[in-house]
């Protein structure tokens, strides 16, 4: 391979497998809640909480040395993120809000108090930025190590294996531990988990809080790794990934295998989508966005519905067994 | 044997009386708290709202403390909101409150902002009382939104934009049902999946067809109805206000309000409804007695595609009279949260649009007042934050039909 | 189930991996010319990237003005140009770093929220050729000596347009006997939006003293209905002329307009196109400025580590059509009001929105 091309290809992996880090991480913060019966499209509010929170942690404690700063950064916005998630789950375990309602809400609610902090005149905005809404950056020691590539020009972060281990994290605490047998319990049938003695309410309120520290933590990495600084833009348009997360979770089964195959899907489809890698002459500059939201939609769709080949495959035969008597005779020479 | 005028007294006395009816009480004094201190009262006074906000405070503790937990801490939420919205508003200037509180045009502003979650919550009600989720919602009003306008624009008529701008959402849930159902897809991949694809597919038409000036000015868009006796109602202020609020409402208002009743009947009071929730409750016992599920749950999904692209269309052809891309902005996923707040009926949908409605045309009016123009994105929250509340204190459990979400395997 | 679905996710990365090197082998071929031409001396065509923010190229504002400008570079300059559109904020950096790396002659950044993406690549690459719109060389983090800023004076459009807007509403008002009131709606409280609005206040002030203002924010650039119930909300208090600052959103300010029978105003471009209820609009010619950076790219006169001021004077900033409906005394004094700006007689026109 020329260098060019062997930059191009180190580049767009690396892209890719940072916003598989992203997308890891918010699809189990859907799967999680999932595994309990509930139903978390709350990921962009808890990711949204994860990063203001991780990068005022990141701002504040600069006396600090890495290693530290970037664990209290990480710890602080996963909590955060499972206060907000865990408002849902307390929501749905004392009153029996229905979590789509409450993480909906809970979504939008933290994009707009955060766009108020970030956004002029707000608490967190950069006084040196003039009215540019934007924040001050995170201190040198709490940016996460780049391993591969530059580390000024977003190559790849630490922040993957702790997308990994949040992955072998997960099957831990689903598998091996009381906690998650319960949420699972609870989630395969609520009505015979209570018979069998264990709180389901409480379940609820901690399958969402767990679910919402996943998202947190997504925010904080993704601030920590590679935003260093929020912008009102920002603030509204990254989090949208998380719902990505939700298609992530699914299409994985929920497992963790899955999960981590679907994230790269994803991420590889959303990073060979962009402009810088579709030829402009296929593809016109004003129409590549949306063709590839088609494409997009698309191949989840289609990666979805795995019964497809087998119907396809069932019609052809219908239709073959079927045409001596169903096609009229006179349609017969065309093929 | 307790007669049947009995049996009512008593069912009235039980719910109305004591602890719950007391904190009902409690949350409307909280709610009239803040009215008091708003036009055409204006109330300066900081001690009215307080007082009185404190009062509702103390009923919904007390009624919490007898054991009625959800309207008792509805009653202390409706008190804090009261007191907090009370003080903002004493300390506010006057001719800056005018400014904000028109309630006759707030009300229209509510019923625009309502009508569209109206149309695509109550097609989610069909979807979803048949058994299928349909997260695809906003896809299916973006559809109805873009081709909406492209149906009005080529046909020179916006009954042509209405016609092919439901067709548009019916197809694109088709195409939902036929994954969702017949290759069990999982629903709410499916829904996803839909979401991108219309986002990506109204985009892509609408600049190959209409470029960067976008959709013509003359765009034939759904006429408002005006009606102008409202304005003779006597007295000489309730026919104005009459006249504001809903004399120059757009005919897809009306048609939203239509569909409600209508909408009402066909699930609750026809055999039809009957087969959409039985097959969405039990397929497997409908199927038995003969009912086609795959049927029915084509048919009611595919329609709720088409009403929900209604409310896209009120949005192109009825309101802003253009389309622009991604225009539905979220509002499918409320719709989806009106429709699981109002458990699944078509007036607890509307009542929950009316609400996020109310709220969202009144937030942006309070960076009006003075001092307060810094905290406009914090007040956008407002509708999210007071529906939480809603939820939490008022409205509580919601049950949804036993099938949704699970695909129907035919034996 | 869950194995079928493993191979089947397995497949679909497959074709995914495939597709993504196919289109990477198409696209090198694609963007570099069959010659050689990065260092083939005289005659070579200049190779022009630009790079949107998240607002996407059919943002109705300055992503798809800019876009034009280039366009108009490749048909009247004869470059070669490349547009790639941030789809989310992690695109910034890849996009220009991917640019640079091809050897472009001049990468031009659209937009104040990729001033660190800016800063960051063009620090790495020292040799090539940015420009940024909407920032200023000398506010990036390390003032690299190879960006060019591009900025514009909105405030002095904004003053032009209220300017007219206040002499037409002082007139109607001393008609109709009542409170003269105009309204101006932003999207958000970022400093080009708030230019244009202190600029028309200012404006509209100058013309008429006694005017009222009134300004919201609907907090969205994209949803048209959020901007419309604002617009119609000023013009129930009054407002009889509406100035939008919103890009997509704000067509449902000039919509609004239309409904009520108000005067509209558009911006950024001349959107008189959208009816005759367009008063005016405000102009920031972003194609300008890019099309003469890409020019003096090419006349060799470009200079990095420093910024370009469009105002009024340079025909950077300006009014659009005005509506055949104002009368012609009206036009003469917004014209003289425009030559007192350029020659400096009327200054300090106000940034921030008070």
């Amino acid at each position: 391979m020329h260098g060019a091309e062997r930059f191009s290809a180190a580049l767009n992996l690396q892209q890719t497998l940072i916003l598989a880090v992203t997308l890891i991480l918010t699809g189990l913060a859907v799967a999680f809640a999932f595994r309990c019966g509930l139903f978390n499209i709350g990921g962009q509010g808890q990711y949204i909480v994860g990063s203001v929170v991780g990068l005022q942690m990141g701002v504040w404690f600069s006396s600090l040395s890495p290693v530290p700063h970037v664990l209290l950064a990480i710890v602080a916005a996963s909590l955060a993120g499972a206060i907000w998630g865990g408002i849902a789950g307390l929501l749905r375990a004392t009153v029996g809000a229905h979590e789509v309602i409450t993480t909906i809400m809970l979504n939008w609610t933290a994009l707009w108090i955060a766009s108020y902090l970030v956004g002029f005149g707000g608490p967190l905005q950069d006084p040196r930025a003039g009215a540019v809404p934007v924040t001050k950056e995170v201190s040198p020691g709490a940016k996460l190590h780049v391993f591969w590539g530059s580390a000024v020009l977003q190559g790849l972060h630490i922040g993957f294996f702790i997308a990994l281990a949040a992955l072998v994290v997960y099957w831990l605490v689903l598998a091996r531990t009381t906690v998650g047998y319960e949420v699972r319990a609870v989630g395969f049938n609520a009505e015979a988990a209570r018979y069998g003695g264990i709180d389901v309410a409480r379940n609820y309120f901690l399958a969402m809080a767990i679910s919402g520290l996943f998202a947190g933590l997504a925010g904080a990495i993704d601030v920590l790794g590679w935003q260093f600084r929020l912008d009102l833009t920002t603030v509204q348009t990254a989090s949208q990934i998380a719902f990505m997360g939700i298609a992530v979770a699914l299409l994985g089964r929920n497992t963790p295998i899955g999960i981590f195959l679907a994230s790269i899907l994803f991420a590889a489809l959303l990073n060979g989508t962009s402009t810088r890698n579709l030829d402009p002459s296929i593809f016109k500059p004003e129409l590549a966005g949306n063709l590839t939201r088609i494409i997009q939609g698309l191949v989840v769709l289609f990666v979805g519905a795995d019964l497809l080949i087998i119907y396809l495959w069932r019609l052809r035969r219908k239709l073959k067994l079927g045409r001596p008597k169903a096609v009229p005779p006179r349609e017969v020479p065309q093929e | 044997m307790i007669a049947p005028a009995e049996t009512l007294v008593q069912l009235r006395r039980s719910r109305w009386a004591g602890p719950r009816g007391v904190a009902v009480f409690g949350i409307a004094l909280g709610i009239v708290a803040f009215w008091l201190a708003l036009p055409p009262v204006t109330e300066r006074r900081v001690v009215v709202p307080v007082v009185i906000g404190a009062a509702a405070i103390l009923l919904g503790l007390w009624a919490a403390y007898r054991g009625e937990l959800r309207p008792g801490w509805g009653a202390v939420a409706a008190g804090i909101l009261g007191i907090v919205g009370g003080i903002f508003a004493t300390r506010a200037a006057v001719p800056h409150l005018d400014a904000v509180i028109t309630w006759s045009a707030l009300t229209a502003a509510t019923l625009r902002f309502a009508t569209p979650l109206t149309f695509a919550a109550i097609g989610g009600m069909f979807s979803e009382r048949s058994g299928v989720v349909n997260i695809g919602l906003e896809g299916m009003m973006l559809m109805g939104a873009f081709f909406g306008a492209w149906g009005a624009d080529r046909t020179s008529s916006w009954v042509g934009g209405l016609v092919i701008g439901a067709a548009a959402g019916a197809a694109l849930a088709f195409v939902h049902a036929f994954f969702s159902i017949q290759l069990r897809a999982d629903q709410i991949v499916s829904g996803t999946a839909v979401n991108f694809l219309a986002l990506g597919i109204t985009g892509y038409l609408f600049q190959d067809i209409y470029g960067n000036n976008g959709t013509p000015d003359n765009l034939p868009g759904v006429p408002d109805v005006h009606f102008g006796f409202l304005s003779h109602v006597p007295p000489q202020g309730l026919g104005t206000f009459l006249d504001d609020a809903f004399g120059g409402l757009n005919l897809m208002v009306w048609l939203s309000l239509a569909l409600l009743v209508v909408s009402y009947v066909v699930m609750f009071k026809t055999p039809i409804g009957l087969r959409i929730r039985s097959v969405g409750e039990h397929p497997r016992a409908a199927d038995t007695v003969g009912i086609s599920v795959y049927g029915v749950r084509y048919a009611a999904v595919t329609t709720s595609g088409a009403l929900a692209a209604l409310g896209g269309v009120f949005l192109s052809l009825g309101f802003v009279h253009s389309f622009s891309e991604n225009m539905t902005a979220g509002r499918g996923f409320i719709a989806l949260a009106a429709l699981i707040f109002g458990r699944w009926r078509p007036f607890g949908a509307f009542g929950a649009a009316l609400l996020f409605g109310f709220a969202s045309a009144f937030a942006p009016r309070l960076e009006n007042v003075e001092g307060w123009a810094n905290y406009g994105t914090l007040f956008q929250a407002l509708p999210y934050v007071l529906t939480l509340i809603a939820v939490a204190g008022v409205i509580g459990r919601s049950i949804p039909p036993a099938a949704v979400g699970r695909p129907y395997v035919k034996q | 189930m869950t194995t079928r679905l493993c191979g089947a996710l397995a497949c679909a990365l497959l074709l995914v991996g495939a597709a993504g090197c196919g289109g990477g082998g198409k696209k090198s071929a694609g963007i570099t010319p069959p010659v050689s031409t990065t260092t083939g001396g005289g005659g070579t065509q200049l190779k022009v990237g630009l790079v949107t923010d998240v607002g996407g190229l059919n943002d109705r504002s300055f992503n798809h003005l800019a876009y034009l400008g280039l366009q108009r570079a490749q048909s009247r300059l004869g470059v070669s140009g490349r547009v790639l559109e941030s789809r989310q904020p992690s695109d910034y950096i890849p996009n220009l770093s991917s640019l640079a790396r091809q050897h472009y002659d001049l990468i031009v950044a659209v937009g104040a929220l990729m001033a660190d993406a800016t800063d960051a690549v063009a620090t790495e690459f020292p040799k090539t050729r940015f420009a940024i719109v909407d920032f200023s060389q000398a506010a990036l983090k390390h003032s690299p000596k190879n960006v060019h800023g591009l900025v514009f004076k909105e405030q002095e459009a904004g003053y032009l347009v209220g300017y007219l807007a206040g002499l037409l509403e002082k007139d109607k008002a001393a008609e109709a006997g009542k409170a003269n009131t105009i309204g101006s709606v932003g999207g958000q409280k970022l400093p080009p939006v708030d230019h244009y609005i202190a600029g028309y206040q200012a404006g509209a002030k100058a013309a008429d003293p006694g005017i009222t203002l009134v300004n919201g924010y609907s907090q969205d650039f994209v949803d048209p209905a959020k901007c419309k119930e604002l617009a119609l909300a000023q013009i129930g208090q009054g407002s009889d002329i509406e100035f939008q600052v919103a890009g997509g959103c704000g067509l449902g300010v000039l919509d609004a307009a239309r409904t009520k029978g108000v005067w509209g105003i558009g911006v950024d471009a001349d959107q008189s196109y959208l009816g005759p209820h367009v008063l005016t609009s405000a102009l920031k010619k972003v194609d300008l400025a890019v099309f003469r950076t890409i020019r003096q790219v090419k006349a060799g006169t470009f200079r990095g580590g420093a910024d370009t001021l469009f105002d009024l004077k340079g025909d950077g900033v300006g009014i659009g059509r005005i509506s055949p409906k104002v009368p012609a005394a009206y036009r003469a004094k917004v014209l003289q009001v425009a030559k007192d700006i350029a020659s400096g007689k009327i200054a300090n026109i106000p940034e921030t929105v008070g």
